[in-house]
């Protein structure tokens, strides 16, 4: 086997050309010959001539600089007299190493050659090894790339591309750590190893043809998993070249297609249903990246918030009630997993929300943390939702209570009535009468308070005279008043009097306060003259109404609670709602509602009403 | 001598209603309008039957039923509720009866009579 296969000899003796080129030939080597350098260069670079013997009698003037320079790429060896060895061999510069004795020995110049073979293999070894490391670095490089990039991550991290370096023989010579995962260990084997039988259609592997068209070459081909599944890949081989521009390495590198179209696909797919859930769902979205910041919000968000993307999110809602990084999102980022709280969050215009707030991870298949996607739902709504539901349910109660109670009086009416007759107690009959339009009231009441609970209405301002209203108060419940044996006084202003208010609604909260004066009244079993006094009049801004009685009268805790959703004192069975509905009346107006009573003499209601602009320059509800 | 039945109610129609259908029927009534101030007239009256209201002010039904009857002198008194109340009637387990308003009052004679006469 020679050593070396290419041999150029460039001497102008014909005896030391013909001595040295025997030696060559009967080593299988082929022989160049010259009688210059400079006639010796051409054909060095043209048939890529490994190594170059040099008779120094040929180059007597000339530098051996220059001579070493004119033979690359190609190695010298010089050939010198035996006379002249020493001398030559003490005015060598150190680069220049190899010099041989003439006449030539074979052993020697065998041995030479070996030498020059080891330094070009050295040399190659040298380029593939700094090869190999561009490759690694490369990976790094790309890999720290793609820790930067937020967004295309998915794609570079979840590309299995494959590198692999090939010498020009077709064999693998070094392959990146993505390739033996997909493919095994393939080090030492053949470049068409990956590549199916038959899959080729007679062309070379995308590394032969690279070698044999000395360019990159870019295809499609079917390669073979080692879980024995075959996919298309788009491969891209390389030749590194030589001195020679001779292709000396193949780098090949190809990523699949089929994966990324199907992972293309699937992206695209989970975005659209992503994005129709995202805009679809009524409660608040935001997705905030690492940094806490909004990257995207829903329609719902963007409604009541804005658009704040790019906003820090607890800038722009600032939470309140939670230990600083231990609200939901601030975990996330810590373990990556899902967190859910009940924040008060305090929005950039001063209003306060109840939210409960779920934040959950959005990771990268490999388990990094990508965004923080953060849903709420506005629980201020629920709970007043289901304070209203309590209410009502309290309301229904109470209703459903005093409505028995009622009923059972009027039975209590005809009953009396109906004995009355048959004893022939007229007394009884008038008592019976009494109890039943008694009862019949408070069931009127009650009604009407449900109704007015359920619909609650705006006010409507209107100029009235109130002297016109106060008459007219009192003409409704003039004749039961009288009627229950009590005395009713009124007393109103003299002069036109004309006041801003709603007369419809103020009417009805004065009715519902003189009936509970009169009933009282009717209820109290004390034998004195029973006396209700309406009175009306105007003290500076205010337009007053007082009602007095002197009934039973209230405790301190009666006082308290009477304007209380759904109280009711002893005597006064209703739905609960009326005084309630009386001081909601009032405070629609403006205006204030208070009581003073004293146990065993009486009570006394006063209303004061501001006053106000003209309804035509001022809306209220 | 006429047997005596406690209304305790605190709206005056019903207690008027009830000592009106007793009276006519051959009964002294006491009546109270509340717990606190029924056990005042139990101690000083001493009834042989009882009808009592469930929601009161001051001292409700339930209370007042058990006050009574960690009184060994009053607990063998039979009580008949009488309520608007749902679903109460099993707050008071040894009543003799219980009767929700709006109630037939001859219904009430009825248990009156069969259990005291």
């Amino acid at each position: 086997m020679p050593t070396l296969s290419k041999v150029m000899v460039v001497s102008s003796r014909k005896d030391v050309v013909s001595d040295t080129e025997s030696l060559l030939i009967s080593e299988g080597v082929s022989v160049y010959t010259a009688n210059r350098p400079d006639n010796a260069a051409k054909l060095i670079k043209e048939n890529k001539i490994e190594a170059t013997l040099i008779d120094i009698e040929s180059i007597k003037d000339e530098s051996l600089t220059d001579i070493v320079a004119a033979v690359r790429p190609s190695l010298p060896i010089f050939l010198c007299n035996a006379s002249e060895y020493s001398t030559f061999c003490s005015e060598l510069p150190e680069t220049i190493t190899e010099v041989l004795r003439l006449p030539l020995a074979k052993p020697d110049l065998l041995l030479a050659l070996k030498r020059v073979k080891g330094q070009k293999h050295k040399e190659s070894q040298e380029k593939f090894s700094f090869v190999r490391q561009i490759i690694q670095n490369m990976s790094l490089y790309i890999e720290k790339i793609a820790e930067h990039v937020q967004g295309g991550i998915k794609y570079i991290d979840d590309l299995p591309y494959c590198v692999s370096i090939h010498d020009t023989n077709g064999t693998i010579l070094y392959t990146n750590n993505n390739y033996i995962e997909n493919f095994g260990e393939k080090t030492g084997c053949s470049s068409s190893d990956i590549y199916p039988a038959g899959s080729d259609n007679g062309s070379d592997n995308p590394v032969m043809s690279a070698v044999r068209q000395k360019k990159i070459v870019s295809e499609k081909r079917i390669v073979s998993y080692r879980n024995g599944l075959e996919a298309p890949v788009f491969v891209h081989a390389a030749p590194i070249l030589d001195a020679y521009s001779e292709p000396e390495f193949v780098i090949e590198v190809f990523a699949g297609t089929q994966e990324l179209d199907q992972m293309a696909r699937d992206i695209s797919d989970t975005q659209q249903n992503y994005h129709q859930l995202f805009n679809a769902v009524p409660s608040y979205i935001a997705v905030l990246n690492r940094s806490k910041e909004i990257t995207a919000v829903n329609p719902r968000f963007r409604e009541d918030f804005g658009d704040l993307t790019g906003r820090a999110f607890f800038d722009v809602l600032k939470p309140s009630g939670v230990p600083v990084d231990n609200d939901p999102v601030s975990l996330v980022m810590k373990d990556s997993e899902a967190h859910q709280e009940e924040l008060v969050l305090t929005s950039e215009d001063g209003r306060q929300y109840n939210m409960m707030t779920w934040a959950a991870p959005v990771k990268t298949p490999t388990g990094k943390l990508l965004q923080i996607l953060v849903v709420m739902a506005d629980k201020t709504e629920m709970r007043t939702l289901k304070d209203n539901l309590s209410s009502l349910g309290l309301m229904l109660g109470t209703l459903s209570h005093n409505l028995k109670g009622s009923l059972t009086g009027l039975d209590a009416g005809l009953y009396l009535i109906d004995t009355g007759f048959y004893r022939n107690k007229p007394a009884r009959i008038e008592e019976g009468l009494d109890v039943s339009k008694l009862m019949v009231d408070r069931i009127r009441k009650m009604i009407f308070n449900v109704l007015y609970y359920a619909k609650d209405r705006g006010i409507n301002y209107s100029n009235v005279n109130i002297l016109q209203f106060a008459n007219d108060v009192a003409a409704h419940v003039e004749n039961r008043i009288r009627g229950g044996n009590i005395s009713f006084e009124c007393e109103f202003p003299e002069e036109d009097l004309y006041w801003s208010l709603d007369p419809d609604l103020l009417r009805s909260a004065l009715i519902n306060i003189l009936e509970n004066a009169r009933e009282v009244c009717i209820s109290d079993q004390a034998e004195k003259t029973f006396q209700i006094r309406f009175k009306v009049y105007s003290e500076s801004k205010d337009l007053v109404f007082e009602i007095h009685d002197n009934g039973i009268g209230m405790d301190e805790d009666q006082q308290k609670q009477i304007f209380s959703i759904f109280s009711s004192s002893k005597g006064l069975k209703g739905t609960g709602l009326g005084l309630f509905i009386t001081k909601e009346v009032i405070r629609k107006h403006n205006g204030t509602i208070s009581v003073q009573s004293e146990q065993g003499v009486g009570t006394c209601f006063s209303i004061k009403i501001p006053k106000i602009l003209p309804p035509k320059d001022k809306t209220r509800k | 001598m006429k047997k005596k039945v406690m209304i305790i109610d605190d709206d005056p129609v019903i207690v008027n209603y009830l000592e009106t259908v007793l009276s006519d029927n051959g009964y002294d009534t006491l009546t109270a309008s509340d717990g606190l101030e029924a056990r005042e007239v139990v101690d000083n009256f001493k009834p042989d039957l009882i009808t009592l209201d469930l929601d009161m002010p001051n001292e409700w039904g339930p209370r007042f039923y058990r006050n009574l009857t960690k009184n060994k002198a009053y607990k063998n008194i039979p009580v008949i509720v009488i309520s608007g109340l749902a679903g109460r009637e099993h707050s008071i387990n040894k009543a003799v009866a219980f009767f929700a308003k709006p109630f037939n009052p001859e219904d009430v004679l009825k248990v009156v009579k069969d259990t005291i006469g």
